[in-house]
């Protein structure tokens, strides 16, 4: 549905995207994370035709984004960052504004903006200036534009963002909606929205994808990074100092000690699973273990380790 | 849903943005503004010096219009830039002409509404006299050609910057320029006037508005409008290489 080859963008002497690639299938949910200044909006950006690439190609529908611009526009659906619309309309004069710029016949666009209104929940608000609207019902009104042509392929680019929990759940839950028949890519600071609704997300960094996986097997392959928390019957020092030593450790902190009890978070390197020897040495130590539990990575800790310059094994 | 078979949405386009445009006050500030001035021209001999004519009313107008009509279109582009629905509209499946041919349209539609309330300066000289017909459409043909010509000015110097201010300050020098150009073109020496006179808004107007119909100035106002319309457009797409 989408595929991307090679695409680059520079602004300038600075590189924006670097020889990016990735494909979606029809009916995924791709979610692109990212720091800011990642070069998220301007892939997407690309994607909807609103930026030339520097270098490279991307189709969407077996179209090229560049050369068959209104093709690809006609095809998807597009909600920018700042969800510019024009405050000067009502809600109901901007939909209808939008199905007749979409080409959409007359006698189906009462249908299609009704349908809309109901799905987004603007019902209170169809009469409405859009100066007048709040933050949360701008965002609806830009999706429901983006929606209104009933369009493949959804383009958003953090449509939660600035919104109080309340409405970023309400935003969540339409998106849910619209996931069965869509295949939608959406940009987002929160990993944990990434983690509930995609079927999959791409780690941007510095122009370049640095992950690309299911938010589940990207934990998992973040688990090779993962932590043992310890709690150990042990002298503080000797135990820090003992399981330092051990391979595939790479570093022990003490989290608190109380009396003979000392609670330790043992990092592990990559791939290594270090539970037996830590067994093994409490044993020839005699140090009863009272807790050792392995931390499982979260979406989150792979976005950090990637994003601040680290590699997933 | 399949695409469906695209119509052009220029006139959808037009619309929204001639609403867009009479919803805005400074509209109608320039509008009372244009109209005291240009009524006061008119009435003034009329009531003073007992002088039925146009020409008090029509040939300031090339200096008024160089203020009014860039006042007008300066929000055009540069209020999208600004606001961001540049964005907007450069992802819905429209092409980039068509988005200045709407804005010029809009903007025509804008400045041909405040002419309309000037034939009332004509409708009062059929009251009190014979005016010759023929001159007074010529007049208009005159109007309608110079405006044109400020309106595809505008427009490219709206698309030039996100700020509203600026685009009025370069929309009135170069349509100032254009303005001055005939006024100066006795100044300079030997044949270099008469070469340089034809640039001019000034040659052009007077012909037309004398209700002399000549092919030359009806190319003037068409090609002078068509190549800011095209500079405009190259504004445009130039800012998304950037």
């Amino acid at each position: 549905m989408i595929d991307v080859s090679q695409l680059t963008k520079r602004y300038g002497s600075t590189l924006a995207l670097d020889h990016v690639n990735f494909s979606i299938q029809p009916g995924e949910v791709v979610g692109l994370l990212g720091p800011n200044g990642a070069g998220k909006t301007t892939m997407l950006k690309m994607l909807t035709g609103y930026l030339p690439p520097t270098e490279g190609t991307a189709r969407v529908d077996q179209f090229d984004v560049f050369t068959h611009s209104l093709e690809v526009r006609q095809r998807i659906g597009y909600l920018p960052e700042t969800n510019p619309l024009y405050d000067e309309l009502a809600v109901y004069e901007a939909l209808q504004w939008a199905a007749r710029l979409r080409a959409i016949p007359d006698v189906k666009a009462a249908g299609a903006i009704n349908h809309v209104i109901a799905v987004c929940g603007l019902e209170a608000v169809v009469g409405k200036d859009i100066a007048h609207l709040s933050k949360g019902y701008r965002q609806r009104t830009g999706l429901a534009i983006a929606i209104l042509h009933d369009p493949d392929i959804l383009i958003l680019d953090e449509p939660t963002s600035g919104l109080d929990p309340n409405q970023q759940q309400e935003v969540r839950q339409l998106i849910q909606t619209l996931k069965q028949k869509k295949t939608v890519l959406w940009s987002t600071h929160m990993l944990s929205e990434a983690q509930q609704s995609c079927d999959r997300v791409l780690i941007i960094n510095r122009g370049r994808i640095v992950a690309d996986g299911s938010p589940d097997v990207l934990g998992r392959q973040g688990a090779g990074l993962g932590r043992l928390v310890l709690e150990l019957k042990a002298p503080q020092a000797a135990a820090v100092e003992a399981l330092g030593a051990l391979a595939g450790v790479q570093g022990v902190t003490m989290q608190r000690s109380s009396e003979s009890t000392v609670h330790l978070n043992v990092e592990c390197a990559a791939g290594s699973d270090v539970r037996e020897a830590i067994f093994a040495l409490a044993v020839e130590k005699r140090w009863p273990i009272l807790q050792m539990t392995p931390e499982s990575a979260t979406l989150e800790d792979v976005f950090r380790e990637l994003t601040l310059g680290g590699k997933i094994a | 849903m399949t695409p469906a078979l695209r119509k052009s949405p220029v006139a959808t386009l037009a619309r929204k943005e001639l609403s867009i445009l009479f919803n805005a006050p400074a509209t109608y500030v320039i509008f009372v503004i244009f109209l005291l001035i240009t009524g006061w021209l008119f009435v003034s001999p009329l009531f003073l010096r007992d002088l039925s004519s146009l020409d008090t009313f029509l040939q300031p107008l090339p200096l008024i219009l160089t203020f009014v009509v860039p006042a007008l279109t300066m929000r055009t582009f540069s209020e999208e830039f600004r606001t961001g629905t540049i964005e907007c509209l450069a992802t819905l499946p429209i092409t980039d002409y068509e988005i200045v041919a709407a804005k010029y349209l809009a903007a025509m539609g804008l400045v041909g509404g405040l002419l309309l309330f000037t034939l009332a300066y004509p409708l009062i000289l059929w009251l009190v006299g014979q005016p010759d017909l023929g001159q007074t459409i010529g007049a208009y043909a005159s109007v309608v050609g110079l405006a044109s010509f400020y309106v595809a000015i505008g427009l490219w110097a709206s698309s030039m910057t996100r700020n509203q201010v600026v685009a009025f300050i370069v929309g009135f020098f170069a349509c100032f320029i254009f303005y001055l150009v005939g006024q100066m073109a006795e100044l300079f020496p030997g044949g270099i006037g008469m070469l340089v006179r034809p640039f001019g808004v000034e040659a052009h107007y007077d012909s037309l508005a004398r209700g002399v119909l000549d092919s030359r100035d009806l190319l003037y106002w068409a090609s002078g409008t068509f190549f800011f319309l095209v500079a405009c457009l190259a504004s445009i797409h130039s800012r998304r290489w950037r």
